[in-house]
């Protein structure tokens, strides 16, 4: 298994961040195969993308980001300070064609296995799972 | 995220986001759409994506934005050269019908 690990503020700036350590994690694990790279890839940001995009507060917003490449399944895990998010992932689909927003939950949805939020204590917890093809 | 934009005639331009096309870059790729809509009444627009590592939602829907606001004034939005990212978030979407690639500017521009 092969991990790597942020722990930054919550802002746009910190998408980059996420991205880097995505290629940085591909670097170590050669053998992960282009479509799992990409969709995982897709749905992690999704998700951090949402995650700035919702926590608006008057106090600095911590995120941690766990990603772990097993032999068969790609991870990702996100725990981050703000106030409990607003989430109905049963009823996340994709929007009309010519809609402008509302497919990031539906896209994450369609990339990775399972993907999961809950309040855990203070936190909002992200889980994203992908079976690798290859 | 860098934006080139060019104006092959005078009812077009061709605009190529270089970099990640994301809740960052988005706004600023509708402003350049709608400023050559509206401004410079270049109602033909296309989006030379060869230099687009990554595109999201966000960026998804600056595209569905600003083919709303060219087909609004008579023209269209096309998109040219898409990177293998952005072909797998067309497809994962659905979207290739409504934004459906060419392979180059020039089949998108004519």
């Amino acid at each position: 298994m092969v991990e790597r690990s942020l722990h930054a503020c919550v802002d746009p700036l910190c998408l980059s961040k996420v991205h880097m350590l995505i290629e940085d994690l591909w670097a170590e694990t050669t053998d992960v195969a282009v479509i799992d790279r990409f969709l995982f890839e897709s749905a992690v940001l999704e998700i951090a993308g949402n995650i700035v995009q919702h926590s608006v507060s008057d106090y600095e917003i911590l995120c941690n980001l766990v990603l772990r490449v097993y032999e068969t399944r790609l991870e990702a895990v996100f725990s981050d300070t703000a106030e409990p998010a607003i989430v109905d992932l049963e009823s996340a689909a994709l929007p009309d064609h010519l809609a402008e927003h509302g497919r990031g939950l539906a896209m994450t949805k369609l990339a990775v296995d399972r993907l999961s939020y809950a309040r855990e204590g203070s936190l909002n917890c992200w889980r994203l799972s992908r079976t690798r093809t290859g | 995220m860098k934006f080139d934009v060019s104006s092959p005639r005078a009812d077009a331009a061709v605009i190529r986001p270089c970099g990640r096309l994301d809740m960052t870059a988005a706004p600023e790729l509708r402003d350049l759409v709608t400023t050559a809509v509206r401004d410079e009444a270049r109602s033909h627009v296309v989006i030379d994506l060869a230099a687009t590592d990554f595109i999201d939602s966000s960026g998804l829907g600056s595209l569905i934005g600003g083919l709303k606001v060219a087909r609004n004034a008579g023209g269209d939005l096309r998109i040219a050269c898409p990177t293998t990212q952005v072909t797998m978030v067309l497809e994962l979407t659905n979207m290739l019908r409504i934004l459906r690639p060419y392979e180059t500017v020039e089949d998108a521009l004519s």
